[in-house]
């Protein structure tokens, strides 16, 4: 309500024959609502930005004041000419230049003059490149970059005599008072849109954080992501539906307010920023580093770019399509009949009733739009099943459990990453251990990675000065400490896993060769990128990454977007590494009994029905390897996963059809060595040979399918990746 | 199909199956090592969580100091004091098995002494171990490696005595060979383990001659219970060994490991043909 009472002195001072009541409503739109101000998840630069405007506002109302006394003081002296008045007023001019200097300085106002950096005030909302956003205050002079506006006029205010006749001051008096006044505006409508920002932000925080997705991008079930990623796009098209709504309100109050031309601007500032705003979310309302909302999935713009697959069961032809409307301003705000909508302009229209409810029926039909599409989306989401169909297998419910025993002996703990292999375990558990160990050294980093991401983000708000900014260098110094204590203390047998310093460095990789098996035959190459911080683009000789500057923050965030890219990939070889370690426990498992079951027998005769069960059992999980391998191909069908995303699936995807094969080579020479004593009756005889017939064929067939998706990117397109599916599923469809 | 909790195959259980009867002398050795090496094992655990968990405030420090101190004087203990009941001392450098076939199997330990850990100078949380403890960690694992090699060679060796002195099962020849088809699998295992990346250069020597040891024994032990080793043991198996045993260059050591390990594949692959010259023994 403060805010109020200095719009009535504006207006008293500027145009003391308007009707002060009639804008009160107006202006009370722009008066803080200080929504999300006391959530406790609230980040914490927006906090801090919202107190520094807040700070601002108080120190504002300290000028107006002694504006105020000034007055008074001018027209008791025009009265009695008593020269205490005339004390007066330097005392208040006095004050405000302490108030400049002490507060308003402090804050980064009015900072071209003063040589503040902070005059291009920047405020941060999300976690991307390039999200935040400008709220200058203060004015610059165009000609050049002489003093700010209003400090020019508060040194012509100082020279002020109110001994000379009032036409000779009040012009400049005005001028700065209403200068004033119009940065109150400003402030407010800033305030609002942090609103927004944090609205924001929770939308991230609920599930659309790219750097929270992809830390676990494959552990999330399809069906999962594509449910998440439609509930974020409901979740940014209500957000766009709140901002229109209150630009519609903003344009009603318009409509009142005319032909008042100060009320009219400050009015279209508003409403220019919650433009702003509409474009903001637009380019930056994202889901897996994917836009969504700047018509790439619009249904009727004639020129969609990509289109968005949803899958909505186990088979490929269960898909339907996404449809996200454009929500720019282009397409949302400005009017229909304009033949440029790029140089509509929001402080032009505002100046006619006919424009202004013209806008107001655009945003009407907007509105609507957006809430069809939304109820649309919530109707796909319905039709979504709760689990992947491909989730639900034997073959991952076996993965870490029976690892997870020798690991609970292993205290992996903070900095604990060293493993001396005991002789008594199987070649399976040294290398999934070795996995294991890297998995938690990556998953450690990925935490560093991700807590300096945010310092950046932090770092890059004006709100923060230059020492602060040197205690978030000496958090990047500690944490880029910590990730190189790491990767030289993830040890398997005393040697580096994940350093250049290593003897496994060659070429630039950290090269590991990886048996699964007792025989050895499920062997995988792992080449890892090391992560050392100079690996990782963080630290050169003696320099740190270091912001210093909020211009800095996007270089910053970008290096590490690339550190967290070499991470992610390393994860995914990882994991994909971690498969073939549950295949080998099962092959071993079946080998073990199998030879198990032939040493100790006494003679070949009652042994064809067991050995004919092994063969079975083999197979069984061969074609379950398979079933896996196909549910690769039916994510990639799905439009949720990236580019890079396919990559890994299309890793995953290659690594166990080799398995599979090298399986049924194992399967082959089981049969090519059945023993010469063993006893089969004719029944068991034709069960071999169809089992035998079986393999050859399947096996032709997948080393055949190897060798053509060989060194390709298979599942990059929809296309391409139904027809890999297609070919998987073919190959299952085998009969025996 | 069965997979135990430690997510290795069944393999070894059949030998740790076996029981020792712990009136014989060298059971009661050997088990006393073992016990020893693995006390050590766990308390130089406890060391590392308290050096990991050293901070810069004093007090902490002191804590932490004392408790190494005092873990490091129990390993100092267990190292001196760690004797047979005719006080010969279990943690020397050499001793002798007494194996159940007769044969005297020269055991050689490495000499574990522990000098004085101290904590990171720099006050901050240790991120590195200091090599003092860490050439004791190698040293140690050695010893508990060479320990479990000669324990199975016992316990086949014990197993094949017994059975083949034992008239009723003398008939059962087939069952026996499972002794050997155990050692067979973990000679598999070490060729893996030696070919692999994940051995440290410096350690791949130690650990060859280690199981140039395991492979001599295997040999004699087909050697004197015939009737129930494969009848490839006495053919291919003794070729390669012979020219593993010869192979002095890394390289040439490394390719005749990857033959015996394929051999022995085709082996343990095929366990019925293991059996097809054994009557020619007969």
């Amino acid at each position: 309500m403060e805010f109020l009472s200095g719009l009535s002195e504006f207006i008293e001072v500027n145009s003391a024959d308007l009707e002060i009541e009639k804008y009160n409503s107006a202006f009370n739109l722009l008066v803080d609502n200080k929504t999300g101000a006391d959530d406790p998840k609230t980040k914490p630069h927006l906090k801090r930005s919202r107190e520094h405007f807040q700070n601002l506002l108080s120190d504002l109302d300290t000028i107006i004041v002694q504006l105020d006394n000034i007055k008074q003081a001018a027209e008791s002296y025009a009265k009695k000419k008593d020269p205490a008045q005339i004390q007066a007023v330097n005392k208040a001019l006095q004050k405000i230049q302490t108030t400049f200097e002490n507060n308003v300085y402090r804050y980064g106002m009015f900072g071209s003059y003063w040589d503040n950096p902070l005059y291009d005030f920047r405020v941060w909302a999300g976690e991307n490149m390039d999200q935040g956003e400008w709220m200058p205050l203060g004015y610059k002079d165009t000609k050049s970059d002489g003093p700010d506006k209003i400090y020019t006029l508060f040194q012509q205010l100082q020279k002020m005599d109110i001994s000379k006749p009032k036409n000779t001051w009040s012009p400049v008096y005005e001028e700065f008072y209403a200068l004033i006044i119009f940065e109150k505006v400003k402030i407010n409508s800033y305030l609002r849109r942090l609103n927004y920002f944090e609205k924001f932000n929770k939308i991230l925080d609920q599930g659309a954080s790219y750097y929270a997705l992809k830390s676990k991008i494959f552990d999330i079930h399809t069906m999962t992501m594509q449910k998440r990623m439609i509930s974020a796009a409901v979740q940014y098209m209500s957000l766009s539906i709140e901002l229109l709504e209150e630009i519609k309100t903003t344009a009603q109050e318009n409509l009142k307010a005319l032909p008042d031309q100060n009320a009219t601007t400050a009015l279209a500032f508003h409403t220019e920023q919650l433009i702003d705003e509409v474009n903001r979310l637009a380019s930056h309302g994202h889901f897996n580093g994917m836009s969504l909302l700047t018509g790439r999935f619009a249904k009727s713009n004639g020129m969609a770019l990509a289109s968005m697959p949803i899958l909505l069961g186990s088979d490929i032809s269960q898909v339907a399509r996404m449809y996200i409307p454009t929500l720019t301003s282009y397409t949302l705000v400005a009017p229909d009949n304009i033949a440029n909508p790029w140089t509509w302009d929001v402080y032009e229209a505002y100046t006619s009733e006919q424009d202004t409810s013209q806008f107001i029926n655009r945003l009407d039909n907007s509105i609507n739009i957006i809430q069809k599409s939304i109820k649309e989306l919530e109707q796909l989401s319905a039709k979504l099943p709760e689990q992947d169909p491909y989730s639900k297998l034997q073959f991952d419910s076996l993965s870490g459990e029976k690892i997870q025993n020798i690991v609970k002996t292993y205290p992996l703990s903070r900095y604990k990453l060293d493993y001396n292999p005991q002789p008594e375990h199987s070649i399976n558990t040294q290398s999934t251990l070795v996995l294991l160990i890297l998995k938690y050294a990556h998953e450690q980093i990925t935490a560093k990675l991700i807590k300096m991401r945010e310092l950046a983000v932090q770092a890059c708000n004006s709100v923060y000065n230059d020492e602060e900014r040197m205690e978030f260098n000496k958090q990047f110094a500690s944490l880029i400490k910590d990730i190189e204590a790491i990767s030289k203390e993830t040890l398997f047998n005393g040697e580096k896993l994940l350093h250049t310093d290593s003897d496994l460095y060659s070429d630039r990789n950290i090269k590991l060769s990886l048996v699964f098996d007792e025989s050895g035959d499920i062997q995988k190459e792992l080449q890892l990128s090391p992560l050392d911080p100079e690996t990782l683009g963080l630290r050169e000789s003696k320099y740190y990454l270091e912001i210093k500057s909020p211009n800095e923050g996007n270089r910053a965030i970008g290096m590490l977007d690339y550190a967290l890219a070499i991470v992610n990939y390393n994860k995914a070889r990882i994991n994909s590494c971690l498969q073939s370690a549950v295949i080998g426990v099962y092959k071993d498992s079946i080998m073990q009994d199998y030879t198990h079951l032939l040493s100790s027998a006494k003679t070949g005769k009652n042994i064809a029905g067991k050995y004919i069960e092994y063969l079975d059992k083999l197979i069984k999980f061969i074609k379950q390897v398979c079933i896996k391998t196909k549910s690769y191909a039916w994510m990639a069908v799905s439009g949720v996963y990236t580019y890079g995303d396919r990559r890994h699936l299309e890793q995953n995807f290659s690594n166990l059809l080799e398995d599979t094969h090298t399986l049924l080579v194992q399967a082959q020479e089981l049969l090519d060595e059945l023993p010469q004593d063993v006893v089969l009756s004719k029944q068991e005889k034709s069960k071999i040979s169809a089992l035998s017939g079986y393999i050859t064929k399947v096996r032709t067939e997948t080393a055949q399918f190897k060798e053509e998706i060989k060194g390709k990117e298979f599942l990059q397109t929809g296309s391409n990746a139904r027809s890999v599916f297609e070919k998987t599923a073919w190959i299952l469809s085998i009969k025996e | 199909m069965h997979i135990n909790n430690t997510g290795c195959t069944t393999a070894y259980d059949y030998l740790s199956s076996i029981p020792l009867p712990d009136s014989i002398k060298d059971v009661q050795t050997l088990k006393g090592i073992q016990l020893a090496l693995t006390t050590i094992a766990q308390t130089i655990t406890r060391i590392e969580k308290l050096l990991y968990q050293s901070t810069n405030k004093a007090e902490d420090r002191q804590f932490i100091t004392q408790n190494i101190k005092r873990e490091q004087n129990w390993i100092n203990k267990i190292l001196k004091t760690a004797k047979t009941k005719e006080s010969f001392p279990l943690l020397g450098n050499q001793f002798m098995i007494h194996m159940p076939c007769s044969v005297k199997m020269t055991v050689t330990l490495e000499k574990l002494t522990l000098a004085k850990i101290k904590l990171n100078p720099e006050g901050a949380a240790l991120f590195s171990l200091p090599d003092v403890l860490r050439e004791f960690k190698q040293k140690l694992h050695y010893n508990i490696e060479v320990i479990y090699i000669v324990s199975v060679l016992y316990k086949s060796d014990y197993a094949l005595f017994n059975q083949s002195n034992n008239k009723d099962s003398q008939k059962q020849t087939k069952p026996l060979s499972l002794a050997f088809f155990e050692l067979l699998s973990l000679a598999r295992r070490y060729c893996i383990r030696l070919t692999s990346s994940l051995l440290p250069a410096n350690l791949k020597n130690i650990y060859f001659n280690l199981f140039l040891f395991f492979l001599q024994h295997i040999r004699r032990l087909s050697n004197t219970y015939q009737s129930a080793a494969p009848y490839c043991l006495h053919k291919e198996f003794v070729s390669i060994t012979e020219i593993i045993f010869q192979a002095e260059e890394v390289q040439s050591r490394i390719n005749s490991l990857c033959t015996l390990r394929s051999v022995l594949n085709n082996i343990l692959n095929n366990p019925r043909g293991l059996f097809q010259g054994e009557y020619a023994y007969g």
